[in-house]
């Protein structure tokens, strides 16, 4: 029965593990894949969304009410960055490099001077423990994960039942023939980019109780969504759900039994061992 | 005219490098040495990436490589002068490394974002495990690298003591190592990688092997950042794992891009440009420079898309256009040879 | 910020008006007196960008305040005091250009800084060389032996020796240790370890230590959660204890855990919020110190910096090195490297967290105090003050 409780709580690690992972990286995947755009600013969106919890707890209102508005206000922002830098430079990826990492130094300033360097917190929205049949879990991890379920599901739907689905995965297979269509993929990819960062900017939100936040903190989450996404695959939402999958439970299930660090090498060894034999993602379009 | 015209920028920007340490002080003289070792460090990745057309995302890999084996060897070896040893080995490992990474993914025709990827990984993993290594000095690093000195074995050894022999040293180094990049790019070798990078398909319709050729360069650009990592390490005597680090690769990414890719000179333009834009705005803004540095970088993006030395190559030969057949790196009337 | 930037060019014109001064008056007076009316210049060195800026900006800020007192009070043996302050942002190679222009540019005679131990070995390497005094403020692991640095942050035998007994008298017996991946915690879990089974308790588990930047420590708090042990002593860093002790907190692990650790502090606890509450910490400092030094610290520096909410150990060591640089420099009565040298161990200092001084070894004696978080806003509440303890220092780096 002990053991039992440990396989199950660590289960239900790995499966929050791979909740927050696809959370992370749902916006990554989609800006990438619709638009071929490599955002290094994805990060700060991420935390972007964080901050705007920490921000409406100031402010005196609700966590909830801050996890609500993160998506709303990072959507936003991202669609002004999309108008004001990004769309002067599609088709030229070293450009966009270059462009979005200059945006992650400034937004990542703009953090500092606007809500100090200190870490932040706010109140935690959801603090306790699920209880079945004496199995205890906490219940704000039950919800990320429900909530990640949640955020797959509606990007499936928008992009496979929506007419609005239809233009983008046109888009995606060719944008020229799609513009010939009369698709105004301006304003498509306009949407795409502000979709995604809300998406990031929701993450952030949702995350917020169980990270720290810093101005600083937005990188790390760039480079596990960048990992997630080219693991699994560009060009398809299901690639995100076998990336988060892959590197989520790998690395719990390899953490419980060595060391973290050997542990990360050897997911970062499995990354390139599975890029160089399926370099197109584990999961096909 | 035109001849005077080429050489003109050269002339200039030999003088102003010669004379640069007679006017300003030993702090600056010393800023422009790193300024050139990270030159050095942008002149590899501007091979692989503005010459072969791959980028690699973790350039730093190699620079730490060879900065850590000159380190541990000056730790370790005490019974002869390990030098030439470090430079060797600096330059050795990393092609080892690259060669192996290059059969790897390249015969395995995974290239382009893919490679960059693995690159970035690569890295990656460098970094975490020299991080935890104790014997690699974990987090700490590694103290006591010598400073510049050359052994003449059995007769004695010619220490560059001051910042300005050093400067001067690394002065020539970095116009050796140009040189060479320059060398390559020109030679028959160099013309395929172009004809790859411009459309690797039909170069291999041409009977080339594309794999084992990008394999070259590769080996050839770790080899040149595990040179400047060894140069670093003499330089600064310490040693630390942000060299190989994520940051540290994307700087000198930066340092291209701003410089102008495949340029070859952009490359040393954009090292010194940015490290010196870097120390002296932080001089003024203690705390905002940051703010200044990603907005120049946005800035650059529209306005130098070529990087500043394309640029200005393009404005310099638009005041009168070259005759046909002239300007560019690349002299393409040459016919290549085909390359087992 | 503008504040800053105002001052320290202030500062530097004030300097230049001085050197002016001086330049004039050379005429008539002996060359003794001559060079004495030279400000001392202080290199400040700290990370006000990247990853440790949380801990530096309020170091520049503890400097400066230090900066104002001794000048106030006349300088240094009648010299003013002039701080040049440079960031490291955060990385060793950063340091050592910035160390190289402090020294060779600006000609500091003591360079005052450093945060993580690699930026102390990057700045230490430099300053060695070119024989400059180095103070050291933060705790870090021991072991530093170089001459011409000395530390004022503590080491392992200050924050551990006095804590162990107490957690084992007054929290429980066993233990679980987990820290950060390098030095500093697994030199620190060392001592813990040794602490413990010396005084019949048990460390439950072999130590476990995470690489920078894991966003997720469920492993561990399920393992730790199975273990049961009185006692989760924390050696993590930074954001990464932040997250841990977040994590370790929604698990509801605090109910039957008591949370001990030497690395968390005001900061830490800031960005903890209610996942804080009931962590005891051992610091060399605390802001709560009841003490009416600490009092008149504290008031000075809330004056001189009204925004600034929260003093830690590391920027209380700051302001002790600045303070105890300058009174070497005043004893030496030169800026000779050898002089200064032999003029820091024995000098006293009475510090906000009580009277300490610089042993024989290059480390100073320093206070052991234990604090617990009280409350959602980080306040950190003392709970017991050993008192000095001298430093032990055992050279290996």
């Amino acid at each position: 029965m002990f053991e039992l409780e440990a396989i199950l709580t660590q289960f239900l690690n790995g499966a929050t593990l791979v909740s927050v992972l696809i959370l992370i990286s749902m916006g990554l995947a989609i800006i990438f894949g619709v638009i071929g755009v490599i955002n290094l600013a994805h990060g700060e969106f991420f935390i972007l969304g964080s901050y705007t919890v920490i921000a409406a707890d100031a402010l005196g209102l609700n966590a909830w009410v801050g996890i609500a508005l993160a998506p709303v206000v990072v959507g936003v922002f991202g669609g002004l960055v999309e108008r004001g830098i990004i769309r002067f430079l599609y088709a030229r990826p070293l450009e966009t490099l270059l462009a979005t990492w200059g945006l992650s130094i400034v937004i990542r300033q703009l953090i500092r001077i606007v809500f100090g360097v200190s870490y932040r917190a706010s109140p935690h929205p959801l603090l306790g423990d699920l209880t079945v049949f004496g199995f205890s879990y906490p219940i704000y991890r039950v919800f990320l994960m429900t909530a990640s379920l949640a955020v797959i599901l509606v990007a499936f739907y928008i992009f496979y039942r929506t007419d609005f689905g239809v233009k983008i995965r046109a888009i995606t297979q060719d944008v020229e023939m799609a513009s010939a269509l009369a698709i105004n993929t301006s304003r498509m990819y306009l949407y795409t980019f502000a979709f995604g960062s809300a998406l990031a900017g929701l993450a952030g939100a949702l995350m917020t109780p169980e990270i720290t936040v810093s101005p600083e903190a937005g990188l790390s989450f760039l480079a596990r969504a960048f990992f997630v996404v080219i693991l699994g695959g560009i060009g398809h939402l299901a690639g995100v759900l076998g990336g988060a999958l892959v590197v989520g439970e790998l690395e719990t299930f390899l953490s419980y039994l060595i060391s973290a660090t050997t542990a990360q090498a050897l997911v970062l060894v499995v990354a390139i061992i599975i890029i160089r034999y399926r370099p197109q993602g584990l999961f096909r379009g | 005219m035109s001849r005077v015209r080429e050489v003109l920028p050269l002339v200039v920007g030999a003088a102003v490098a010669l004379g640069v340490p007679l006017v300003v002080g030993d702090y600056y003289t010393e800023l422009l040495s790193q300024a050139l070792i990270f030159g050095i460090f942008a002149l590899s990745l501007d091979l692989m990436w503005g010459y072969a057309g791959v980028l690699n995302f973790g350039q730093a890999a190699y620079f730490g490589l060879g900065g850590y084996l000159v380190a541990l060897l000056a730790r370790e070896v005490h019974a002869f002068d390990p030098t030439y040893l470090g430079y060797t080995l600096a330059v050795l490992a990393p092609s080892v490394l690259a060669g192996g990474l290059g059969y790897f993914l390249f015969y395995s025709r995974v290239t382009g974002v893919y490679f960059t990827i693995i690159t970035l990984v690569v890295t990656m993993i460098f970094q975490l495990v020299v991080s935890d290594w104790y014997w690699l000095g974990g987090m700490n690093g590694i103290l006591g690298a010598p400073s510049f000195a050359l052994p003449i074995p059995f007769l004695f050894v010619y220490e560059f003591d001051t910042e300005r022999k050093v400067y001067y040293m690394l002065l020539a180094v970095s116009v050796a190592c140009w040189l060479l990049c320059r060398y390559v790019v020109r030679s028959p070798f160099g013309l395929v990688m172009s004809a790859i990078k411009d459309n690797e398909e039909r170069a291999e319709f041409f009977g080339y092997d594309s794999a084992y050729l990008k394999t070259i360069m590769f080996t050839i650009s770790a080899a040149l950042a595990g040179f400047s990592g060894a140069l670093y390490a003499h330089f600064s005597g310490f040693v630390s794992p942000p060299l190989f680090g994520l940051i540290f690769s994307t700087d000198v990414i930066i340092w291209v891009a701003v410089g102008g890719r495949g340029t070859l000179i952009g490359a040393f333009v954009g090292a010194v440009v940015v490290n010196l834009l870097k120390a002296f705005i932080s001089d003024f803004l203690e705390v905002l420079w940051l703010l200044v540095i990603g907005a120049f970088f946005i800035a650059t993006v529209f306005f130098f898309p070529d990087g500043i030395v394309g640029t200005l190559r393009r404005a310099y030969w638009r005041l009168a256009p070259a005759p046909a057949g002239r300007g560019g790196p690349v002299d393409r009337r040459k016919v290549p040879e085909a390359v087992e | 910020m503008a504040k800053a930037i105002e001052r320290r060019q202030a500062l530097k014109y004030l300097g230049y008006g001085l050197g002016a001064a001086a330049g004039t008056s050379v005429l008539g007076f002996p060359s003794v007196l001559r060079a004495s009316k030279h400000p001392v210049k202080m290199g400040i060195l700290t990370s006000l960008t990247g990853v440790h800026a949380i801990f530096g900006e309020t170091m520049l800020r503890c400097a400066q305040f230090a900066h104002k007192e001794i000048n106030d009070k006349g300088g240094i043996a009648g010299r003013k005091l002039e701080l040049v302050i440079e960031d490291d942002e955060s990385d060793p190679k950063v340091g050592i250009e910035k160390a190289r222009k402090l020294i060779k540019r600006e000609k500091v005679e003591v360079i005052v800084g450093a945060i993580s131990s690699a930026m102390r070995n990057a700045v230490g390497t430099v300053t060695t060389k070119e024989k400059t005094v180095f103070v050291y403020p933060t705790y870090y692991e021991g072991g530093y032996c170089h001459e011409g640095v000395f530390v004022t942050g503590a080491i392992p035998n200050q924050q551990i020796e006095p804590f162990v007994p107490w957690i084992m008298e007054n929290v429980g017996k066993t233990f679980y240790i987990a820290g950060s991946d390098y030095i500093w915690p697994k030199e620190t879990a060392k001592v813990v370890r040794a602490l413990v089974e010396k005084q019949g308790g048990q460390v439950v588990a072999p130590e476990e230590y995470f690489p920078w930047n894991t966003g997720d420590f469920s492993s561990l708090v399920n393992r730790v959660a199975r273990a049961k042990p009185a006692v989760m002593y924390s050696l993590l860093i930074g954001s990464d204890s932040v997250t841990f002790l977040k994590q370790f907190h929604n698990f509801g692990l605090k109910k039957t855990t008591r949370v001990c650790t030497s690395g968390v502090a005001e900061k830490e606890a800031a960005g903890l919020g209610e996942a804080g509450v009931g962590i005891v910490s051992s610091q060399s400092y605390f802001m709560t110190l009841d003490t009416p030094r600490n009092k008149e610290f504290l008031d000075g520096f809330r004056r001189m910096f009204p925004t600034e909410k929260v003093v830690d150990s590391i920027a209380e060591g700051m302001y002790n090195g600045v303070h105890v640089g300058a009174l070497a420099v005043a004893k030496a009565g030169t800026s000779d490297w050898n002089a200064l040298n032999k003029a820091f161990p024995g000098v006293r200092f009475n510090a906000p967290q009580g009277e300490i001084w610089m042993a024989d070894n290059r480390h100073a004696a320093l206070n052991s105090i234990i604090a617990e978080c009280v409350n959602d806003k980080g306040e950190l509440r003392i709970i017991k003050n050993f008192g000095v303890t001298p430093p032990k220092v055992t050279c290996f780096q």
